[in-house]
């Protein structure tokens, strides 16, 4: 048996069914990402799994028991929260012992426990001051520290740097990641940025309307989505119909179902290449735009528009309205389940 | 642009002296033992002394101080109670909460007082009593601030969220409340509490309808004794100014207070 069972989880909020039976596994001191869109039901999964929302069906086991009727007092869960949600009338030392002082623990082991954790989070010269003098990563960082201290059985994190700026919000993903490793404590860590669950996760849980739809580490999900949703959602995959990919290529394919190229195993020239196992197609360059080291063209191909990403390189660059050549590997080709 | 400034600052000027003007010739009067012709003549502390010397006044002051405390403070726990309940376990019922607290808005106090008096007045029950009466009726008369105060600072402190974070460390609602929230939303609450203080203490229209003959404060001491004795009137009128004006200084300093914490939390 995994360290936490999701068994055919259900919650509905009147007539809408957020969450439509997720079963999950996660092993001890796994750090596992739920990834997916505003409203796919992550953060709802996340706090029916902390007690702060109850189920409509299913359970949770958390190391052999079962906590689905516990409240979220007796479930020996840490919890950072998009908002902070520190305790506006108590400094940094007084959030991180308020959980302490309920467990009763004596006031020496609480000094040390909450030293060690504010060294873990680098924040021990602010042990006295009041969380609005923090700043935005400061306050989250407490907020770990606080959810660390008492030393749950599984840590969650529900999109907690979505208000930081994009500089620290990197630092951080590192620090969050360097602290959960160091603790080895089994993490669930909700976002909707993908490429933040590929940088921080062992496994990536990937959500759509309530209902899992792949999972696996980021290298599987990246290049081998299943479905549809997890092509285009994870890596801006060109999702093509099987009769569009009939059209594009030329080639008549028994089996009707959509296939998902990925914009960067997309080979770009003014000439043919003439390459072994490959498609190779005329387009017209529309238009481009520049993602940082990679300048992403549109491409048109027999009508269909193909995304192409190609390296930023001065001397290989296309204007719009130049016809190319495409040359795309077979093997790169991946069917999808419909 | 200059034109618009100079007039306006004269009629700021004109409206500040309009309503100064009553405050300082009552102070004036009460300072002097003869005003008859342009200036006072012979000014004096001793109505002052007099004043501040009478027993009865010091205990009005101390009534009135008690008439305001208690309703103040019976709404604020009431209030705080009721909120928590509706923000945590009932929020459906916010709404009804919300217009039962605004409609005392819509009653004059003049009115509310009457109502209540021939409501409950020779009924025999506890609310027949005068001064349960007065303090039920202020109760009322306070609501509305009391309820827009505590619920605005429950919704600026984001309750709920504040109350999960508890949960999951251990605490449950009413322990998270009391060490949390209630802490956490003191200032707005002292803030609407001073305000309505010195609104019930200068009260003085619902306690002479209801309670004046078995329950004297300073206002109704002060309007028996009007005509005896003017600038004494005049000096006990200056100080009950000042009490409400200390009281106004506090809620002031609060309020930018507050602001100021409000600021560094956005910052």
């Amino acid at each position: 048996m995994s360290y936490i069972e999701f068994n055919e989880i259900r919650k509905s909020f009147g007539e809408n069914e957020v969450l439509k039976g997720v079963s999950l596994s996660v092993e001890k001191g796994e750090f596992i990402s739920l990834l997916g869109p505003s409203g796919c039901g992550k953060s709802t999964l996340l706090r029916c799994l902390a007690g702060l929302e109850q189920v409509s069906g299913g359970s949770f086991i958390l190391d052999g028991t079962d906590i689905t009727e516990r409240p979220p007092q007796e479930r020996e869960i840490g919890m950072v929260f998009q908002q902070y949600s520190l305790f506006p009338n108590m400094t940094v030392e007084q959030n991180l012992a308020f959980g302490l002082e309920i467990k009763k623990m004596p006031k020496e082991q609480i000094r040390t426990e909450i030293q060690g954790a504010l060294e873990m989070v680098g924040l021990t010269d602010k042990r006295k001051e009041y969380p609005a003098r923090l700043s935005g990563g400061q306050q989250q960082r407490v907020a770990l520290a606080r959810a660390i201290v008492s030393k749950p059985k599984v840590l969650l994190l529900d999109e907690p740097l979505s208000a930081i700026d994009a500089k620290l919000r990197k630092n951080l993903q590192v620090e969050i990641r360097r602290i959960q490793k160091e603790l080895n404590i089994t993490t669930i860590f909700v976002t909707h940025d993908q490429d933040e669950a590929m940088l921080m996760s062992d496994r990536i849980c990937l959500l759509n309307e309530g209902t899992i739809e792949q999972i696996g580490n980021a290298v599987e999900i990246y290049t081998n989505p299943r479905t549809k949703f997890a092509a285009s959602f994870i890596g801006h995959y060109n999702v093509l119909e099987w009769n569009q990919f009939s059209h594009m290529f030329g080639e008549r394919t028994e089996e009707k179902s959509a296939i998902a190229i990925r914009p960067e195993v997309i080979s770009m020239s003014h000439a043919k290449q003439n390459h072994e196992n490959s498609y190779e197609v005329r387009g017209t360059v529309m238009d481009s735009q520049s993602v940082g080291n990679v300048l992403r063209y549109h491409v048109q191909v027999n009508g269909i528009s193909l995304r192409v990403d190609t390296l930023f390189r001065s001397f290989m660059l296309f204007q719009n309205g130049t016809d190319v050549w495409l040359s795309l590997e077979k093997r790169n080709c991946l069917r999808l389940a419909n | 642009m200059k034109k618009n400034t100079i007039t306006g600052t004269i009629w700021q000027a004109a409206v500040a002296l309009f309503l100064i003007l009553p405050l300082v010739v009552t102070a004036t009067y009460s300072f002097s033992e003869r005003w008859i012709t342009i200036l006072p003549e012979n000014l004096t502390l001793k109505f002052y002394q007099a004043r501040l010397s009478d027993g009865r006044f010091w205990a009005g002051i101390l009534r009135g101080m008690a008439a305001a405390a208690i309703p103040v403070i019976a709404t604020n726990i009431i209030m705080l109670l009721a909120l928590f309940a509706a923000i945590i376990y009932f929020p459906k019922t916010e709404k009804y909460l919300q217009v039962c607290c605004i409609i005392p808005t819509t009653i004059n106090g003049i009115i509310l007082a009457t109502s209540i008096l021939s409501s409950y007045a020779g009924t025999g029950t506890i609310f027949s009593n005068r001064i349960v009466m007065l303090m039920c009726a202020y109760c009322i008369f306070c609501l509305p601030l009391t309820y827009q105060g505590i619920r605005n600072s429950l919704y600026a402190v984001n309750t709920k969220m504040l109350l999960e974070a508890a949960a999951i460390l251990g605490a449950d609602e009413f322990y998270g409340f009391v060490r949390i929230i209630v802490p956490a939303i003191l200032p707005g609450l002292v803030n609407t509490a001073l305000i309505n203080f010195a609104g019930l203490f200068g009260d003085f229209a619902i306690i002479k309808i209801i309670a004046a003959s078995q329950f004297e404060t300073v206002q109704t001491y002060l309007y028996k004794s009007r005509n005896t004795d003017t600038q004494s009137f005049s000096a006990g009128v200056v100080i009950l100014l000042l009490i409400t004006m200390i009281i106004n200084i506090a809620v002031h300093r609060n309020a930018a207070g507050n602001v100021q914490r409000g600021k560094e939390e956005n910052a």
